[in-house]
């Protein structure tokens, strides 16, 4: 948690300068002279309280998704990657200095199939959709491919609580630019983490697959996939 | 928290169709979920500052469709709330975390309610592939009228169905979970709730 000190300084300054009255001059020309403080007491009010370092991704509350079109588009496949991590390094004053990696474990996907996949799919080499999904070769190949990586270079302020974040986003062995928008959402102190801020982010994006060589099915499974994350990071102790 | 909302809704606004929706030459009458390519999702927002979000990964639906006069068409589903992901990273505690949420009172209760209900009463048509279905939502044993935000996303006629169509939808909508008289863990846990449905449903055999 940052310290309120410069804004409780200029508070108290400002109250003895009001309630000072001639009894107190001196104050009063203190008050007067303090410099003004600097940009925080210009942030947002979710980003003023807010501590400017390193932050791990909160697991426990973070959920990356894909979504792609199926049929041609007539609905959402949605996949979730539930291992993922990420690291933050995270400047309120100046969130576009902000750093992100992203790791995601592409050997752990959800596709929530339901029923018996090896009934329907009988000359699968996989035992389950997930397990197709994750490493067959057409897909995220997982075995030759155990990571896959997002690396910011640049972001940019787009708004009070939202902006662009640039970074290289490998997979399948393949680095391209992405740009995700992303939106801050504010920060949470719960007592369980003792002081210790959690920030929360919402970020999109869409990439198309075939930029990185995946391009099975094409297009009666569609190339532009939709990236979304919602989650909360937790400032490093 | 409102910002979250909106996000979410103008993703859905954008998200990729299929290039050229048609209602023509689609099949009236009755359409079954085609459960492989269904997902059906809540958020709610935690801590005011991330999105919650699980999957139902037990549900099914009977839609009467008629292409003709699509706001005729009329929904039911029904959804077993003790069948969820949360994708809790940790395995041991996923499924503890999902049998709380689904058994128990201050969460989905499904020993005391075991399904959840949606019926549709009244459609309109707002676009040509756009419309808002309203119905009765019975969860928690709590019947209240819904609408969602509905959208044709076209017709599908993959060969291993035949002659039968495949039709593709995306609806979404928010309530209020205390309005079914869940309020635990008010002020972490959101009131208001994000449900997300994108699936398929493929035309009933004769």
């Amino acid at each position: 948690m940052k310290t309120k000190t410069s804004i409780a300084a200029s508070v108290g300054a400002i109250a003895l300068a009001a309630c000072g009255g001639a009894s107190d001059d001196a104050a009063s020309v203190e008050a007067a002279e303090t410099p003004p403080i600097e940009t925080a007491a210009e942030l947002h009010p979710l980003l003023a309280e807010v501590a400017t370092g390193t932050y791990s991704l909160e697991k426990t509350h973070a959920f990356m998704t894909v979504k792609v079109g199926h049929n041609g588009g007539v609905s959402q496949y949605r996949i979730s990657f539930p291992d993922i991590d990420a690291d933050l390094s995270f400047d309120p004053a100046a969130p576009e200095n902000s750093e992100i990696t992203f790791t995601i474990n592409p050997a752990v996907v959800e596709t929530n199939y339901p029923g018996d996949y090896k009934a329907g799919h009988a000359d699968s080499q996989w035992e389950s959709w997930n397990e197709d999904v994750s490493r067959d070769s057409k897909w995220l190949n997982s075995d030759a491919f155990p990571e896959i990586t997002f690396v910011s270079t640049s972001a940019t302020k787009t708004g009070d609580l939202s902006g662009t974040l640039t970074g290289d986003l490998t997979l399948l062995g393949v680095t391209n630019p992405v740009t995700l928008d992303v939106t801050y959402n504010g920060v949470a102190n719960p007592p369980w983490f003792e002081g210790r801020d959690v920030i929360g982010f919402d970020a999109s994006t869409k990439v198309m697959r075939s930029a990185f060589g995946m391009g099975a099915y094409i297009p009666n499974i569609g190339d532009e996939v939709t990236v979304e994350f919602s989650g909360e990071f937790l400032q490093d102790e | 928290m409102r910002i979250l909302a909106v996000s979410a809704g103008l993703l859905a606004l954008t998200l990729p169709a299929q290039a050229n929706p048609t209602l023509e030459g689609v099949a009236s009458g009755l359409y079954e979920l085609e459960k492989t390519h269904a997902f059906l999702t809540w958020t709610v927002e935690h801590n005011g500052i991330s999105g919650y979000t699980v999957n139902f990964t037990d549900f099914d639906a009977d839609l009467v469709f008629d292409a003709e006069t699509p706001a005729n068409s009329q929904l039911s589903v029904s959804i077993n709330p003790t069948a969820l992901n949360t994708n809790y990273p940790d395995a041991a505690k996923k499924v503890e975390w999902e049998e709380e949420l689904g058994t128990d009172p201050r969460f989905m209760n499904a020993g005391e309610f075991p399904t959840i209900t949606f019926a549709s009463t009244s459609a309109e048509q707002t676009g040509e592939f756009e419309g808002t279905v309203t119905g009765d939502l019975t969860f928690l044993g709590v019947t209240q009228p819904v609408t969602l935000d509905v959208s044709y996303g076209g017709v599908a006629n993959p060969p291993w169905f035949g002659q039968r169509d495949v039709i593709g939808f995306t609806a979404s909508t928010t309530l209020n979970r205390s309005e079914f008289g869940q309020t635990s863990m008010a002020g972490i846990i959101s009131d208001e709730v994000t449900i997300e449905f994108s699936g398929e449903f493929l035309q009933a055999e004769e």
